[in-house]
């Protein structure tokens, strides 16, 4: 369950104001701290102004003669026992007219060598940079009489705990999914791939919101012209609000208009990793749970993470499964309607007759039929989405008795009709990423084919070919290793071969394309 | 405009999908009766050595295609008039091809529907396939070869219970001109209109051996067609192949699996369409190349548009009746192709041949950069 906290909320929101003062053009932006602590706390409480969650604790310290200190953080957005053990306390007890504690030493190195006992402590001159981390978590110390402000990462948030995730359950494999904080699930990658070749490059992305990317490939087998391609793309991103990949997608994908994706997402760690050794690029965008992987092929629709980890015969099974139900799932409709209005001939006789009884005294043509099955079938899989699951059944229920039963009583359904679109409609659920594509391509195929039958089919295929042929993904052509009857490419992509044997990564994707240094079968 | 290397692989598939093309649908060598695959043979075998010029005439102008190598050797003014004839060549076979499948969809298929509607629609997928651009043809031809492959195997299967040799024979006894005279119109058609590829292809450095692209293509292709033109004759007969304009259409109806799989032609023969769709794209992607060429533009994808709906007027109103089209096919299209995929080609290998031997001895020039 998420956890919605009014942290997560300002998180989201925090930067408004501080682009809302940049708007102004107010004097502050861009300006340095000077050694004036009163007057920095003025700027920096002008700019935070009605910002209610922001604490500023007065501290003298403990020199002589005494100084002023002030710890400004956001209330919910640091670790409290960070913040009162390792900086307040620190801060307070500490005597610093005491020669021994700090000999030669500036008073700034003092604070810094001496004091602030947390792991990252840095300096900050410029304003506009301090109140950008401070409200990304970070504490803030500014001193009297010193020119910078120390910033210092505590930062401690509600995060959901790590779960399986919802979307792509397995039956054997890893059970930990991607959560909403960024560096939790950073981690989650590093901790699968302990090597020093494991890049990640952070971004800020969002005019507003300035949200957090990381963009993680590995170096030596990412292509290093697809990682420039990422950047340059990434540039374009001029969005002011950045809350989930879809945002950032949309503006890098190539095709924008086409229904197929270009680029994949995925919620477990082990699949953004098995990417990453593809050869793929990863982006992880802070508060979303979806990694986004590039570049994205038509074959990937069919790789489920599940068959690297069952045995390659029972997944190359599971893997040609999914191919013909996603022949059957964007074509069943168009065939049967092809084959009742218009190549009666191939139908064998008894089957015939006993689909021209079952369609005695419907009043609709096979065509309009399948459409409004088809709709139908759309309309319960969306209600059942989003609704909490017991009301997700019962309209499940309903749409089956009523759809089904009723309308094949009522004369309204033929009863093989019911038939092609429930197997329309389970063949889809193999292919759980397409749903948009095959809905659309079966729709599409239906129309072509209720004018001129098989070859309006035909037709349709083939400008979905020309169509597919066409994208690309990165520079990678979209339907590359698939149109292949070339042995070495057929390894992961129609059937997935043994680890053994698969020796090389996918041609086009990696540079290092050498994935087993010692091929051949194990020899017990 | 980027320059689109075809990869070894995709040429020999376009190549082989180009001869398939319309020729499995069409009655071709009907001339020599039962012994068709003498005829193909020995149409494969001339075809051998006119192929090899189109090869050694991309080969000697490395990274151009015809078009180019026509104003290189000729000049620019009579190069380009050429390379307009070329290009009519190329719009008219088109026409014909899609004529060809309009006509086979309307008679077998949906007599109700106009004829328009089917080249109509082929028409636009070859000029959107056209203006993406040939990487697109030869990555659709890629996936629909081993389509074709498997649906053609299965359907050999089916029909071998109806495969009577008898049908073939006596063999080799009638008089040898029947099977000299299909083998011209078989060289004509279908194999020779591989010409069209010189326009398509340049020699590249993934392509290097042409010579090794078009034979391995025009052998794999003719032995499909061998291979379904003879099983054809063998299942219905030279007097029924002879009076039928699509023979293999019937064929395959003859195939019953056990009374349930039967009357299976439709499906077998939207396979055909994916062959005849590529081979509509590339000779509509040569005709809009060379009529650029002519113009002396260098982007050819603005004429798709107004060149893909005058393709369809133009194989609208080519013919009145199947019948026309048949013996259009028959009697003068043998005629009509020959100066393109014979002699014209020679004039440009020979004339290539010898500025080249002129050439030599001076500095190699750098072509590439000289292009472009």
């Amino acid at each position: 369950m998420t956890k919605v906290t009014p942290t997560g909320l300002r998180r989201n929101i925090c930067t408004n104001r501080l682009t809302a003062a940049a708007d102004k053009k107010s004097p502050q932006v861009g300006r340095n701290f000077n050694c004036a602590l009163g007057s920095n706390i003025k700027v920096i409480q002008k700019i935070l102004q009605n910002d209610g969650l922001v604490i500023y604790r007065k501290i003298r310290l403990d020199t002589n003669p005494f100084r002023a200190c002030y710890v400004i953080y956001v209330d919910g957005m640091v670790n409290s026992d960070l913040l009162n053990e390792n900086i307040l306390r620190h801060l307070l007890i500490f005597n610093f007219g005491d020669r021994r504690q700090a000999p030669k030493m500036s008073f700034s190195d003092v604070l810094m060598n001496r004091v602030l006992s947390t792991g990252n402590v840095q300096t900050e001159k410029v304003i506009d940079s301090a109140i950008q981390s401070l409200l990304y978590g970070n504490v803030l110390v500014l001193v009297d009489g010193i020119p910078f402000a120390f910033v210092i990462d505590a930062k401690g948030w509600e995060i959901r705990s790590i779960s399986e995730p919802e979307t792509e359950r397995v039956v054997r494999g890893p059970r930990e999914g991607f959560i909403e904080n960024l560096i939790t699930n950073l981690t989650m990658i590093r901790r699968k791939m302990i090597n020093p070749a494991l890049k990640m490059v952070f971004r800020d992305i969002g005019t507003r919101t300035r949200t957090k990317i990381c963009i993680i490939y590995i170096e030596g087998i990412a292509r290093p012209e697809i990682i420039q391609e990422v950047y340059r793309r990434l540039d374009k991103v001029q969005l002011d609000g950045i809350l989930e990949p879809e945002y950032i997608i949309e503006f890098i994908r190539d095709a924008p208009l086409s229904p197929y994706e270009t680029i994949g997402t995925t919620e477990r760690p082990d699949t953004a990793v098995g990417k990453l050794l593809e050869g793929r690029i990863v982006i992880m965008v802070d508060g979303s749970p979806f990694a986004i992987t590039l570049p994205y092929l038509f074959l990937e629709y069919f790789q489920a993470n599940k068959d690297y980890y069952d045995s390659f015969l029972y997944s190359s099974a599971n893997r040609l499964l999914r191919y013909i139900s996603f022949f059957l799932t964007t074509s069943t409709p168009a065939i049967y309607v092809a084959l009742v209005n218009f190549h009666q001939e191939m139908i064998p006789t008894r089957l015939l007759i006993s689909i021209a009884s079952a369609k005695e005294g419907v009043p609709f043509p096979a065509a309009i039929e399948a459409f409004i099955m088809l709709m139908a079938f759309q309309l319960l899989r969306e209600a059942g989405v989003r609704l909490p699951s017991p009301v997700g059944q019962a309209v499940s229920i309903v749409g089956a008795l009523i759809l089904g039963e009723a309308a094949v009583t009522a004369k309204i359904i033929s009863a093989p009709m019911v038939i092609v679109v429930a197997l329309t409609g389970i063949s889809g659920f193999l292919v759980p990423e397409m749903p948009g594509v095959s809905f659309f391509l079966s729709l599409f195929f239906l129309f072509s084919s209720s004018f001129i039958g098989f070859f309006g089919y035909i037709f349709a295929v083939i400008a979905v070919t020309i169509h597919m042929t066409s994208l690309r993904s990165f520079g990678l052509p979209y339907l590359s290793n698939l149109t292949s009857i070339h042995g070495k490419e057929l390894k992961d992509t129609v059937v997935r071969a043994p680890w053994w044997w698969m020796t090389y990564r996918p041609r086009l994707l990696s540079r290092d394309k050498r994935r087993l240094a010692d091929p051949g079968r194990p020899e017990p | 405009m980027k320059r689109e290397p075809l990869s070894f692989k995709q040429t020999v598939y376009l190549l082989i999908l180009f001869i398939i093309g319309s020729t499995i649908i069409l009655p071709v060598g009907t001339e020599a009766k039962q012994d068709i695959w003498a005829a193909v043979l020995l149409a494969i075998v001339m075809t051998l050595p006119v192929v090899l010029v189109y090869a050694r005439i991309l080969s000697l102008y490395p990274e151009r295609n015809l078009l180019e190598i026509n104003e290189q050797i000729l000049g620019k003014v009579v190069g380009r008039f050429i390379n307009f004839l070329f290009a009519f060549y190329a719009f008219t076979l088109c026409a014909l091809v899609l004529d060809n499948f309009g006509q086979f969809i309307n008679v077998t298929a949906i007599p109700e529907t106009p004829l328009a509607i089917p080249m109509l629609i082929l028409c636009l997928l070859a000029l959107w396939a056209t203006k993406e651009g040939l990487e697109v043809i030869a990555r659709s031809g890629e996936v629909y070869l081993p389509i074709i492959v498997f649906v053609a195997t299965f359907t050999f299967l089916f029909l071998t219970p109806n495969l009577n040799i008898n049908r073939l024979q006596p063999s080799l006894y009638q008089n040898s001109g029947g099977i000299v005279s299909a083998a011209l119109h078989l060289f004509s058609f279908p194999f020779a209109e591989t010409v069209i590829f010189t326009i398509i292809i340049y020699c590249t450095n993934k392509t290097k051996a042409m010579a090794k692209v078009y034979l391995a293509g025009l052998l794999i292709g003719g032995g499909i067609i061998l291979l379904s033109v003879t099983s054809v004759m063998a299942v219905i007969g030279p007097e029924r192949y002879q009076a039928s304009y699509f023979p293999a259409y019937l064929a395959v109806q003859t195939i019953n699996v056990g009374d349930f799989l039967q009357r299976v032609e439709v499906v077998v023969f939207l396979i055909a369409i994916f062959a005849g769709f590529i081979k509509i794209s590339l000779c509509f992607f040569a005709a809009c190349k060379g009529l650029s060429n002519a113009l002396g533009c260098k982007e050819y994808r603005f004429l798709t548009v107004p060149l893909g709906l005058l393709e369809f007027l133009f194989a609208s109103n080519l013919f009145n009746s199947t019948k026309q089209m048949a013996q259009w096919a028959s009697e003068v299209y043998l005629y009509f192709a020959f100066p393109f995929q014979v002699a014209l080609p020679m004039v440009i290998w020979i004339l290539g041949e010898v500025k080249r031997r002129g050439r030599q001895g001076s500095p190699e020039v750098d072509l590439h950069d000289e292009l472009r």
